[in-house]
């Protein structure tokens, strides 16, 4: 009998042993106190949270204003290398900037040596999460797994109507075909060392919100 | 006496007078004190409904557990992951090593996980001459310091900043610094290149998720995340109690592992990892296994007593919280999991003949049981552990002996009051001659017993 059989077998329990009561179905809006009201502006708990965890937000009320912003970025490190995913999205905004362009990139198949000598990266997501200042994207939509985690800065161009409520919107409203997804919550941080907060540890140092207000 | 407790007692006696050592734990816990309740209260309408729902979740994934795991390995499959069966630790390494070997691996990545520390995987494969990194700050610091980890969630609560700043000093030649921040970018700077030139990625699971087909990792550091995203093979070892039925479960167990083992709302980072690189992927992991281990759980799982013992979602809460840990410390255990729990599984994963002991190591003061967020009963356990090792002779003659005697005066009201006839003016004159009565102040023998005082105050 090969291992799989084996254990699998030791975890058939007899029938009078099996639970009976079929578990209720809890509700986000039931656990948490700070669960986002109705009538409570989503953008400004986003905001407050993402702050709170020392993530930045850009609100651009134009994708002019978004590129324009962007480019400021860039200018800001010092070799000024970034590396922004081509989609309509962020190709809309590098429109209004014809700088950017040579940013945008289709394969981001390359080498993890190179990537990691970029600076920032921007990429889109699927989801903003209210409650908890969260960004939720995966490997398909947001150009892979890497491309959010390796360079120092990460930015993230969304819609304002990308945002949701609570987590559970996001994990009942996903079907996805990605070999990956992630929700982000703040940039990159440790305590390890004596309970010190230290942001950077691994991941980026600072992940910035572009969020388009009127699209 | 069996090596293990000789080593377990030997340890605890100089921990436990070690003030430097207590003085720093219970900085580091009083920190965590805080975070917790504060997140507590502010994110929870009623924490111990939450706690609830999560022990009904993970009570009914139990009972179901082995179709679980099939529907599990089903739909991960057909995203193309291989899903290996491990019934120990010997096992799980020889499926690692095949792996390893077919992708003729020099270096790893390894993020954070108790189960390969269960499996003793860096002893093992540095000794075939494998490069192996451990990527989790906390993690690394002990690993080049020689030394195990100290705690399942914070492993380097032990060290203080200036001894983390002498090795880092030691080891990668910086300048002594104070400076948490300096010191972890010294960690940022070494591990960079780890990540981009590994040949094998390994990781832990925090959640198996059955309907999703996916596994779950939860962290702050990204280092998790760089570790399934840059190799080209990722290798996932989970125990089998990891399973919840549903994916959108999550949205209750994220927050409250984080709001438990931490203090935080949310973690920074929690991956869903569903298979390896797609073909219109532009990354990833070519092969991604997931080695489902057993290791002595389902011995666990078939005493109806313990099988709530696999709960557990390894949040570390039970161990901040106990009087024994924090007196005596991680390292005092010996274990990959230390604490009330760790004293709970112990014996059961790897023997009651070496492990017994343990399960004495608690002051049944119940706190465990009290911060558990999935309401094991982790005290009674401890409890029941000692009967086990009753039945299962696994006690000594001393102890059978002591038992007997005692059994034998308390059952009767008259042999109770012959006794304390006989014993308390011996005692009297013991508690001044023993040496602890140097250290600390024994207060008087009172001359009249409970009952005296009692019958008296009836009248």
């Amino acid at each position: 009998m090969d291992s799989k059989a084996k254990i699998l077998g030791n975890l058939r329990l007899p029938i009078t042993d099996k639970l009976t009561n079929a578990i209720s179905e809890i509700r986000d809006s039931h656990i948490y106190r700070d669960y986002p009201t109705a009538d409570e502006d989503l953008l400004q708990i986003f905001k407050a949270r993402l702050s709170s965890l020392h993530g930045e937000l850009y609100i651009a009320e134009s994708t002019a204003e978004a590129a324009a912003f962007i480019a400021r970025i860039i200018e800001s490190q010092k070799n000024k290398t970034c590396l922004i995913q081509n989609v309509p999205l962020t190709r809309r905004i590098c429109n209004e900037n014809k700088d950017l362009n040579k940013y945008l990139v289709q394969d981001l198949s390359m080498d993890s040596q190179l990537l990691a000598k970029y600076e920032m990266s921007v990429t889109v997501a699927d989801y903003l999460i209210a409650r908890t200042g969260s960004i939720f994207l995966n490997s398909i939509s947001a150009g892979g797994r890497r491309l959010s985690i390796l360079p120092p800065i990460h930015m993230v161009v969304a819609e304002k109507k990308q945002i949701v409520r609570s987590l559970e919107d996001v994990l009942t409203r996903i079907n996805s075909q990605a070999s990956y997804s992630t929700i982000i919550t703040g940039p990159s941080r440790t305590a390890d060392i004596e309970k010190q907060l230290v942001l950077g540890a691994h991941g980026p140092k600072r992940l910035i919100v572009v969020l388009l207000q009127n699209t | 006496m069996k090596a293990e407790y000789s080593q377990f007692q030997a340890a605890s006696r100089i921990k436990s007078r070690d003030q430097v050592h207590l003085t720093k734990i219970a900085k580091a816990i009083d920190t965590y004190d805080n975070a917790v309740a504060e997140m507590q209260s502010r994110q929870y309408v009623n924490w111990q409904k939450a706690c609830t729902a999560a022990a009904e979740i993970k009570e009914c994934a139990l009972h179901d557990l082995a179709s679980l795991l099939e529907e599990f390995e089903k739909n991960i499959s057909g995203r193309g992951a291989k899903v290996l069966w491990a019934q120990n630790a010997h096992e799980a390494r020889q499926h690692i090593l095949s792996i390893i070997n077919a992708h003729n691996a020099r270096k790893v990545v390894k993020s954070k996980s108790m189960t390969t520390e269960e499996i003793g995987f860096n002893e093992f494969f540095e000794g075939q001459g494998i490069e192996v990194f451990e990527t989790d700050l906390g993690e690394l610091i002990v690993q080049l310091a020689g030394e195990k980890p100290y705690h399942i969630v914070t492993p380097a609560m032990h060290k203080s900043t200036s001894e983390i700043a002498q090795l880092f000093h030691k080891k990668f030649g910086i300048p002594i610094s104070d400076n948490a921040e300096e010191l972890t970018m010294a960690a940022r700077a070494y591990l960079r290149n780890a990540y981009v030139t590994a040949d094998v990625g390994v990781t832990g699971a925090n959640f198996i998720i059955a309907d999703e087909g996916a596994i779950v990792v939860t962290e702050n550091e990204g280092n998790a995340r760089l570790t399934i995203s840059c190799p080209k093979v990722h290798i996932v070892l989970v125990g089998i109690e990891k399973i919840i039925p549903k994916l959108s479960q999550l949205s209750l167990f994220l927050p409250l592992l984080a709001t438990i083992g931490t203090g935080q709302q949310i973690t920074c980072y929690n991956s869903i990892i569903r298979g390896p690189k797609k073909s219109d992927e532009m990354d990833g992991p070519e092969e991604m296994y997931v080695i489902l281990i057993d290791n002595g759980r389902s011995d666990i799982y078939r005493n109806s007593t313990f099988r709530e013992a696999l709960r557990c979602i390894r949040c570390g809460a039970c161990l901040n919280t106990c009087p024994v840990y924090r007196t005596i410390g991680g390292h005092t255990y010996h274990t990959a999991y230390q604490g009330p729990i760790g004293s709970v599984i112990t014996p059961h994963l790897c023997g009651f003949t070496q492990w017994n002991h343990l399960s004495f190591a608690s002051s049944l003061c119940a706190s465990c049981t009290q911060v558990c967020p999935v309401n094991i009963e982790i005290h009674r356990l401890l409890l029941e552990n000692r009967w086990e090792a009753f039945k299962g002779k696994h006690i000594g003659i001393t102890w059978k002996f002591s038992l007997a005697f005692w059994a034998f005066i308390a059952s009767r009201r008259s042999r109770m009051n012959l006794l304390r006839k006989v014993v308390k003016p011996g005692l009297k004159v013991l508690t001044k001659l023993l040496p602890a009565s140097k250290r600390k102040h024994i207060p008087e023998m009172s001359s009249k017993s409970f009952a005296d005082i009692w019958s008296a105050y009836g009248q």
